[in-house]
């Protein structure tokens, strides 16, 4: 029993409010200290370690890349053409949501900062226009989940540094799934505005011609999602690589194409970029140290070991696992659950002969999943926050909304091709 | 006071920012070039992923002792927040303390540790190790600060300082 202290120890400290980073690096270094022929030093190397992988890299990459586009004129352009594409449907506003967090997907890489951006830029309009306020919280915290999914996404590249797997192939992986979440959102926001009765944004369908000016008008936007797929996928970069051209060119566009993006802005932006970053990765560091103490201690193989023996049917498992994310991503934050359970889960969906590449997708949409369920929710509490709703409010208004994604976590669950598909298809099996 | 001093303690105030802020500069130039010189040379700067991986260690150590200004650390504070304020006061204190004891042990571990790699070279630059392993010294010592200050206003009751450490992630700057 003695080699479950440290698990013991940490859990303990989440409790009395010591921040994840330190709870996991205090466990484990409780362990080099009791533990025997462990040279103490050897903490810090591992707790460095992480900071040495180059996938990792893609981290700071694609979140400044986020926070310069955001700058740039960037989200207004896409904005009017996700009101020139579906504007005219009931809940219109609503849709162009949702349409805005998919076209967003393919730029930016982080649920929060998206929910926080469309909740000024579009909750707040939502209201004015007559939306229940509970409602437009919902509409823009689930419509953020969808962003992290479709490339790039931060909890893909994560989850491909702890499980082995291409961040390439996990990117591309994400495209489908995205897609599925945006056409489920649409549907119930299709349903539920049908009974409230919530207008369209714009009287008839936008014409051939208006759609092709707001497309020309996000061309520069859109290139930039063309620039980092067909890289990825040509090999001309590695997604890490891919984030740094990212930023020079989402730079170049804002300074020279959109001409909105001011130096004076610099600051800022590289202050947010390091605070997200440091955030979490100084998780992954703690991580790093904690994990050689599981290593040591083979609890990832013990763990493996013991979920098989609850059950060898691969389905059952993906449904176990399935239900205990959903309940650990409502009580502790996303990334921080995707860091601890990466190591711990992958050893046993691969014995039973799921692949990696599905299980990572699979984890990665209930655990954003998590960040818009209550009690405890990254997205919901930014939404709520900035719109000023009640917990109780935005959830009834928003069940629908989490009942359809969840639908969609089911089908990519249990129809792997879903996943894999697309990525065996472009970059071979 | 004199215009010296304010500049001096501006900068003091935004240490962290400041470095860590350089550090990611350093890794965009670093990669970039990487892939530029690939496709355009003969010969791919080998240096530029050591150098991107070193800037990276600096940013995340100096970074993460930023992340306590802007309450940028994940915690769950589920617990902490129905407890009876008597109470609660004690077992942050205790937690506060265990914390700082943490960090003096790592700072003491990572200067023992940067000295010990003074002479094992990195593997294409061959620079000591310690250029890495410094972040931690740096990135500890700064950590310490900072939630020393926030320790003590929360043992003091100062404006609900004991949620400091725990605000928003992603919250805004």
């Amino acid at each position: 029993m003695m080699e479950y202290l440290p698990v013991l120890l940490m859990f303990v400290l989440f409790l009395v409010n010591i921040p994840i980073a330190f709870g996991m690096a205090i466990a484990a270094l409780s362990y080099f200290i009791v533990a025997d022929g462990l040279p103490l030093p050897l903490f810090v190397q591992k707790l460095v370690q992480s900071t040495d992988s180059f996938p990792l890299l893609a981290v700071p990459f694609f979140i400044c890349a986020g926070s310069i586009m955001n700058r740039a004129g960037i989200t207004r352009r896409l904005l009017n053409l996700a009101d020139a594409l579906v504007g005219h449907m009931v809940g219109g506003i609503a849709q162009a949501n949702v349409v805005l967090a998919t076209l967003m997907g393919g730029l930016s890489a982080s649920a929060n900062a998206e929910a926080a951006m469309q909740a000024k830029m579009l909750g707040s309009e939502m209201v004015r226009r007559g939306y229940s306020p509970g409602f437009a919280a919902a509409v823009t915290a689930c419509a953020a989940v969808i962003t992290p999914i479709i490339p790039p996404g931060i909890g893909l590249i994560i989850y491909g540094y702890l499980s082995d797997v291409s961040v390439g192939r996990l990117f591309i992986g994400g495209i489908v799934p995205g897609l599925m979440l945006c056409i489920a959102l649409m549907v119930a926001i299709h349903w539920v505005s049908k009974r409230v009765g919530y207008k369209p944004l714009r009287e008839r369908r936008a014409s051939t011609r208006e759609l092709g000016r707001a497309l020309l008008d996000a061309m520069g936007a859109l290139s930039i999602i063309a620039f980092i797929l067909i890289g990825i996928r040509q090999g001309i970069f590695t997604p890490t690589e891919a984030g740094a051209m990212t930023v020079v060119y989402a730079t170049l566009i804002g300074v020279f194409w959109h001409r909105e993006l001011k130096w004076a802005a610099a600051p800022k932006i590289i202050v947010e970029t390091v605070l997200a970053t440091s955030a979490v990765m100084i998780i992954i560091c703690a991580a790093g140290a904690f994990g050689f103490y599981m290593s040591w201690e083979r609890l990832p193989a013990r763990s493996a070991e013991l979920l098989i023996h609850l059950t060898k049917e691969p389905w059952l498992l993906l449904l176990l696992i399935n239900v205990g994310l959903l309940v650990l991503g409502m009580l502790i934050e996303g990334t921080a659950a995707l860091i601890l359970l990466t190591p711990i889960l992958v050893p046993a969906v691969t014995q039973l002969g799921i692949d990696p590449l599905h299980f990572g997708l699979v984890m990665v949409v209930n655990l954003t999943l998590g960040g818009i369920t209550p009690p405890v929710g990254t997205m919901m509490f930014t939404t709520c926050s900035i719109l000023r709703v009640k917990i109780e409010t935005y959830t009834k208004a928003g069940w629908p909304l989490m009942v359809a994604m969840l639908i969609v976590l089911m089908l990519i669950t249990y129809i792997p091709g879903l996943v894999t598909w697309l990525p065996t298809r472009l970059m071979g099996p | 006071m004199s215009t010296r001093w304010c500049r001096a303690s501006t900068w003091g105030a935004y240490f962290e920012e400041s470095v860590a802020g350089v550090a990611l500069v350093v890794i965009i130039v670093a990669t970039c070039w990487g892939v530029l010189t690939r496709y355009i040379t003969a010969q791919p700067a080998a240096w530029s992923g050591e150098v991107a991986a070193i800037a990276f260690a600096w940013l995340v150590f100096v970074g993460a002792a930023a992340g306590f200004k802007y309450g940028m650390h994940v915690t769950i504070d589920m617990l902490v927040t129905r407890l009876p304020s008597g109470l609660r006061r004690a077992l942050m204190a205790l937690a506060d303390l265990l914390v700082l004891a943490f960090l003096v042990t790592l700072l003491i571990l990572a200067i023992e540790f940067s000295i010990d790699a003074l002479d094992d070279p990195t593997s294409v630059l061959r620079l000591p190790r310690t250029v890495t392993y410094a972040s931690v010294v740096v990135g500890a010592s700064c950590m310490l600060l900072r939630y020393g200050r926030t320790a003590w206003r929360r043992w003091q009751g100062l404006d609900g300082a004991w949620l400091d450490a725990s605000g928003e992630s992603g919250a805004e700057l």
